[in-house]
């Protein structure tokens, strides 16, 4: 059985979906999710699946009713990493995906859910200027 | 031919994965690759769900020597399908209950068809031409 990893950043989860998913790690994958939204209160989950070669009905069912099950804790979804031949073949087997919220990449999932990267720079401030307050 | 017997999950992941490999060696495109082993998916995953056994053999075909294609069978000895007019119709089954992606591994595939007697089992036949 593979590793699920939920990966946390700041109000922010990540998901990715592993190719060759069962039935049985689609739901501990779908359990995970939830469980690290319960605990960190996320309000956004990113779920990428850059690494699905095929979305057959199966999969996109996993996508989907994974998606519904955040947005019923109260998150927003959004789904990373469609490729193109995967998106046409979707929709020829007739799947339409209706509810679900897409970002073209991490960047622009990011700035759909209203984040931005920001660099700041790291001041690092001498022990003295610390104490200084203090002196008088 | 690639016969693969379809018992469990890993069985499905290992057909589609079969066809996509054999489509690449016949030099398809990225494309019809895709679609081959997401109708193969499909159509695996159907004699897994209904069938207590099932194959799918896997065949690059040629016809006049110059057009390349590749043949699926999905041969189940499952319950069989009473009525393939209303399982090949669209809305009849994938997104909401289970499976029977049906017409929609019709429209990945070039050529489809379809056999089944109720209680002896089904048999699909697609091709996809390169």
């Amino acid at each position: 059985m593979k590793y699920i990893q939920v990966l946390k950043l700041g109000p922010i989860l990540f998901l990715t979906i592993p190719e060759n998913l069962n039935d049985a790690l689609a739901q501990s994958l779908e359990e995970a999710l939830l469980e690290q939204q319960a605990l960190t209160k996320a309000d956004a989950i990113v779920i990428d699946i850059s690494s699905l070669e095929i979305i057959d009905s199966f999969m996109a069912r996993v996508i989907s009713e994974t998606a519904n099950a955040s947005s019923l804790m109260d998150a927003k979804v959004i789904i990373v990493g469609m490729s193109p031949v995967a998106t046409i073949t979707l929709l020829e087997l007739g799947m339409r995906m209706e509810h679900i919220e897409t970002a073209l990449d991490l960047e622009a999932a990011l700035d759909k859910l209203g984040y931005a990267l920001v660099k700041t720079k790291k001041t690092i401030h001498p022990l003295d200027s610390l104490t200084e307050p203090n002196k008088k | 031919m690639i016969s693969i017997n379809i018992v469990d999950e890993d069985d499905i992941i290992y057909a589609r994965s079969e066809a996509r490999r054999v489509a690449e060696e016949k030099g398809f495109s990225l494309m019809n690759k895709t679609r081959l082993a997401t109708a193969v998916s499909e159509l695996a995953r159907n004699i897994y769900r209904y069938a207590d056994d099932g194959m799918v053999q896997i065949e690059p075909i040629s016809e006049d020597g110059v057009k390349v294609g590749i043949r699926c069978r999905f041969i189940d000895n499952g319950p069989g399908i009473k009525d393939i007019h209303q399982v090949m119709t669209d809305g009849f089954s994938t997104e909401k209950s289970l499976g029977y992606g049906l017409p929609g591994a019709k429209r990945l595939s070039d050529e489809f068809s379809i056999s089944s007697e109720v209680g002896k089992g089904t048999s699909i036949e697609i091709i996809k031409w390169k």
